[in-house]
């Protein structure tokens, strides 16, 4: 009864999931207070424009690049897109994904099919690949690139591999690679209040910030 | 430490707010703000990433706001910021950007980079950091009445002139008219014209007005700088007078930072919002011409493009306004590409002009506006900040371009319909 690939993919279910959970929502709980806390002055210049309004619309707006930039950054602007489009279906329209979402929330939605999952999966791979080439070798990406950076393109595309491998049995024994895709899951959501892969939550409060402050005074954003 | 370092970091530490916090922790270091920056842009060098240019900043955040940060720190991972760091960065802070806001505009996380450069600018010149020229002209500006010096004979000299071109009387000192008009120094140095031009079309348009002795210079350039003491005081000024002589409202003249001074950071520096509105000419004129109070008779034929500075649109929010005008004076008016809220700067905002170390870079990073004019090969070009107008006077001679720079209070002024 000795089967360490089951013993490993139930604690990465269990204990391990629990403990990465905690550490995700209390991370992203202090990060956000880090920021909260500093507030911002009272802004005693008379409005022009709606400065609520305008930061709550740029939260969604900042989405679309600029009229003309596409060109001057195609990898960086592509990449980004087809990771975090691909990312994002993988992990939302994924059946078992829904199926696990259903036991913990009671709530689900139609899956997308198999051959669309293993497209974006596959896409999403080939742009971290690309993205991480540019840091390499784009003279601007590679001066602000950190070792952050690296290892936040690392955490981001191991799920996606593990989980293909997994799916599809490429290799090794099924249940080992599922434990192997629950821990590389896991090891993102450790990294993700202290890395910058916090921006997906922290972006909101940039863009809102961005918006008002321009929004105020009847400036675009 | 020593006394001034540790001062540019207390400056330095109070700026860092929610807002900062925000930017820093979402950058992602995609370098697009890159792509929006003329400096980068004409030299590809990327030392001038606008993100760089905040890597103090960024410093300071990550070790003595965030956990993970002073952790680093009290391992001793993390260095603090030195004297030689701030002089290393001066360049980068003040020669090679304008706080144009191009990159505030692009970053995909929403960072208002700009704002940050002029809250780091901050703890740049409490540290005793920052270009001489500008040292200099806060110097004169606190000690006298203008950046340029002693400006008050020149600016009697010239309204003088202006009551004999025009025949309309301009009184000093007139307390409860409409309007303070406050003028930047380069308008009062360089393009007077606008005070005749001011003074035909209020005169048609039924509005009073009248320009302190005490103050009526516009320029702040603590904004530019990074002094909140120095803004606060030239702000005092204006305040003080404005509200001195009851005014309904003080009329910020065509220059960029000024507008951004009073307009938007005033209230801000002195702590209370004031006792009379804020209005930028471009703005009247606007509503003048809505009311009808402002009609005009004839049109420039000539091809005519419109420079949008950047403290003014971008930043200020003023941007169909000026177009209103233009298309109520210029017959072949055309825009160029990305004008507007994404126009190219001139190179000369945000204190750049003024430093005579930053004027090769200057040089290089015109470039771009350069392309931007090339591409509408205008007669001239018309816009609505007499520093822009400046340097696109001296830059285009440079570059022996042939073109003519006209301000647009004036160009509306020409045609004037004095019958109507």
């Amino acid at each position: 009864m000795n089967n360490p690939a089951f013993d490993l993919l139930m604690w990465a279910r269990g204990p391990g999931f629990d403990i990465a959970l905690i550490i995700f929502i209390g991370g992203i709980v202090l990060r956000l207070t880090e920021i909260i806390i500093l507030g911002r002055k009272k802004d005693m210049a008379p409005a022009k424009g709606n400065g609520f309004l305008q930061g709550l619309k740029t939260i969604f707006s900042r989405s679309v690049p600029r009229k003309g930039l596409v060109k001057f950054a195609p990898v960086t602007y592509l990449g980004g897109y087809i990771f975090h489009l691909g990312f994002f279906i993988a992990f939302f329209f994924f059946a078992p994904h829904i199926a696990l979402i259903q036991d913990a929330f009671g709530i689900s939605w139609p899956a997308a099919g198999r051959v669309i999952i293993e497209s974006v999966t596959a896409l999403a791979v080939l742009a971290v690949l690309a993205l991480t080439y540019s840091r390499l070798t784009d003279p601007v990406r590679k001066s602000l690139t950190t070792f952050d950076d690296y290892l936040v393109l690392l955490l981001s595309v191991l799920p996606l591999i593990t989980g293909y491998v997994a799916v599809n049995k490429l290799f090794g024994d099924p249940t080992m690679m599922l434990a192997v895709h629950l821990l590389s899951v896991e090891a993102l959501m450790i990294a993700f209040p202290f890395t910058k892969l916090m921006h997906a939550v922290s972006f909101v409060f940039a863009r809102y910030y961005n918006g008002s402050i321009q929004g105020r005074k009847g400036a675009e954003s | 430490m020593s006394a001034t370092l540790e001062r540019g970091l207390n400056a330095l530490r109070e700026q860092i707010d929610a807002p900062v916090a925000s930017f820093f922790t979402s950058c992602v270091s995609c370098g697009l703000c890159a792509e929006a920056c003329l400096f980068y842009r004409e030299t590809e060098d990327p030392q001038y990433t606008p993100i760089k240019k905040l890597d103090l900043m960024r410093r300071m955040w990550s070790r003595e706001f965030t956990l993970l940060g002073r952790i680093g720190g009290w391992l001793g991972l993390t260095k603090p910021i030195t004297d030689a760091d701030l002089t290393a960065w001066e360049p980068l802070v003040y020669d090679s950007c304008t706080m144009c806001g191009r990159c505030t505009l692009v970053c995909p996380v929403g960072n208002d980079l700009t704002m940050m450069i002029r809250k780091m600018r901050e703890g740049m010149s409490a540290s005793g950091h920052g270009p001489v020229e500008l040292i200099g002209a806060a110097q004169r500006h606190i000690d006298g009445n203008s950046a340029m010096g002693d400006l008050s004979k020149a600016i009697h000299a010239q309204v003088k002139n202006a009551i004999a071109d025009t025949g309309i009387e301009i009184e000093f000192d007139k307390p409860g008219v409409d309007y303070m008009v406050i003028l930047s120094a380069q308008e009062i140095a360089e393009f007077p014209d606008v005070l005749g031009a001011m003074a035909r079309i209020f005169k048609k348009a039924g509005v009073s007005w009248t320009i302190s002795s005490e103050a009526f210079e516009a320029t702040n350039v603590g904004i530019q700088i990074g002094s909140r003491d120095i803004a606060r005081t030239l702000v005092q000024r204006l305040v003080d007078a404005a509200e001195k002589l009851g005014v309904k409202g003080v009329i910020s003249p065509e220059c960029g930072h000024a507008y951004q001074a009073l307009r938007w950071e005033g209230p801000n520096l002195i702590g209370r919002a004031y006792n009379f509105e804020v209005i930028h000419i471009i703005e009247l004129l606007d509503q003048l011409r809505a009311q009808g109070k402002l009609k005009t008779k004839g049109m420039n034929s000539q091809k005519l493009t419109f420079h949008d500075p950047c403290q003014i649109n971008r930043r200020g929010g003023i941007n169909k306004e000026p177009r209103r005008l233009m298309n109520m004076v210029a017959e072949n008016f055309v825009e160029t590409e990305d004008a507007g809220t994404m126009n190219w700067c001139c190179g000369g905002g945000g204190g750049v002009g003024a430093n005579e170390r930053a004027a090769p870079l200057r040089n290089i990073a015109f470039k771009r506006k350069k392309a931007q004019i090339d591409k509408v090969n205008p007669d001239a070009i018309v816009t609505m900040c007499a520093y822009c107008h400046h340097t696109l006077d001296n830059v285009l001679e440079e570059f022996n371009m042939d073109l003519e720079v006209m301000g647009l209070t004036e160009l509306v002024a020409e045609y004037l319909d004095d019958d109507a």
